[in-house]
């Protein structure tokens, strides 16, 4: 048997690979890499990305116990280059489907600052999955009370993940976000920047001076200008337009570690806009 | 996750493409069909990235995604999949050639859990403990597995005489 099962060998081997197999796998690759803000692109050699739990597996998000359980098993590598760790799972129920990124810092050489951080991602995120979780609810519930099947339904889709903006030896830039797929208004959105060298989460005030806002008014009142030039009408004007960042305005850093300020949709401009971005120049 | 990790994966994905159409191939016998399984199973390996601990492993943990693609693509699209030709005799001079396609048909009338097997073991040259990674269970479990899908081959090809 085993004799004529090497001749099958060869029957099996000897079929033709279809010329389109290398193109498609190349394309995929690209696009899965494309997909996926946390394969890192950045000079990140300083940063290192940690997986927390091992296996997709099914945690019950309003068990407390469960989640702290799990966090105890996150294996933090003694290597002092890694910043980074995600809690990550899935779960899959009738009402929803959660495909959840918590990141966490880790390796700051300051704990309760990195405690600090990470209770309170952990926290915003947490609070957002078991609200989505009630309107999962309510909106299933209401979904059959208006004639839907239980058949017909689908489960809501709820994301949690994290964009890596900047990465340095210096500065760690991100931002954690919860998406669902039952309407966008339901998009949060939490930008972290941190000072490595003094652990501490960096403000506006802090790179560019007293006079912030209005170095950074001034470049984004410019920038409108500008952008209105060339025919992008988006932006509001007179008393709905852009007058002044606020005190706790988002931000992020960039690859280059330039500040990137960030505005929510309908907040200086219609919604075709989007999330208005104005990198903002160092002035010395 | 980290870069390294994710490379090393890509890389695997590349150098290995072939192999992993002709055991697509092996289950549904389509083309396009081995063409959509190979996609998914990359798409679910990178995404999954982050699971992969010891890169050491990354060929049982890639099989593990294509044979468990493969399988419950069969499962969903029982009906609907042709079959392509069966390929031309490499060497001709074979003189068992008839018995030889007998036993390549029967290796597609096994159950998807023995044909996995066999073709793990003699067309993909798996080591049993390889087996065991990717069918996650252990090497006995996988030993006595392989005997029982020779036995049913051979009674297979006996039935039909």
């Amino acid at each position: 048997m085993e004799k004529k099962l090497k001749e099958v060998k060869k029957l099996y081997i000897n079929q033709e690979i279809p010329e389109e197999l290398k193109i498609m796998v190349n394309k995929t690759i690209k696009d899965s890499k494309d997909r996926k803000t946390r394969s890192f692109r950045y000079k990140a050699a300083s940063v290192a990305a940690v997986v927390a739990i091992s296996g997709s597996f099914i945690v019950g998000l309003n068990t407390n116990e469960a989640f702290a359980k799990t966090i105890d098993e996150i294996p933090i590598l003694k290597n002092i280059a890694d910043v980074f760790t995600f809690k990550d799972y899935e779960m899959h129920s009738e009402l929803i489907n959660e495909d959840i990124n918590i990141p966490a810092v880790v390796g700051l050489g300051d704990e309760k600052f990195e405690q600090k951080i990470n209770d309170e991602i952990y926290e915003k995120m947490t609070a957002h999955i078991s609200e989505a979780e009630q309107r999962a609810a309510e909106y299933k519930e209401a979904y059959i009370a208006t004639g839907g099947t239980e058949e017909d339904y689908r489960p809501i889709d709820v994301v949690v993940d994290y964009k890596l903006y900047h990465a340095d030896e210096n500065y760690l830039s991100f931002a954690v976000y919860q998406t669902e797929s039952l309407a966008s208004a339901y998009f949060e959105i939490y930008y972290y920047n941190i000072n490595l060298k003094t652990n501490e989460t960096m403000t506006l005030e802090s790179i560019f001076g007293k006079d912030y806002k209005n170095i950074i008014n001034k470049q984004i009142a410019d920038q409108i200008q500008e952008r209105i030039q060339n025919q992008d009408c988006g932006y509001f004007k007179g008393d709905a337009g852009f007058k002044s960042i606020a005190d706790n305005q988002n931000f992020y850093l960039n690859e280059d570690g330039k500040v990137v300020i960030i505005f929510d949709k309908y907040e200086i401009a219609s919604g075709g806009t989007g999330r208005p971005e104005f990198v903002i120049e160092q002035v010395k | 996750m980290s870069t390294y990790n994710y490379n090393k994966i890509v890389e695997y994905i590349e150098t290995s493409q072939n192999d992993f159409y002709l055991l697509a191939y092996g289950y549904v016998k389509n083309r396009e069909a081995a063409l959509d399984i190979v996609q998914d199973s990359i798409y679910k390996a990178l995404s999954s990235a982050n699971k992969l601990r010891n890169i050491e492993y990354v060929k049982t943990w890639f099989y593990r995604i294509l044979v468990n693609t493969s399988i419950s693509y069969l499962r969903k699209n029982k009906r609907i999949i042709l079959s392509d030709k069966v390929p031309e005799m490499v060497s001709p001079e074979n003189k068992n050639l008839a018995e030889i396609y007998d036993l390549y048909d029967a290796i597609d009338k096994l159950d998807p859990k023995f044909k996995t097997i066999v073709m793990l073991r003699y067309f993909e040259d798996m080591k049993i403990d390889e087996i065991a990674k990717v069918l996650d269970c252990n090497i006995n479990t996988t030993k006595s597995r392989l005997y029982a899908s020779l036995g049913k081959l051979k009674s297979i090809i006996e039935g039909e005489g």
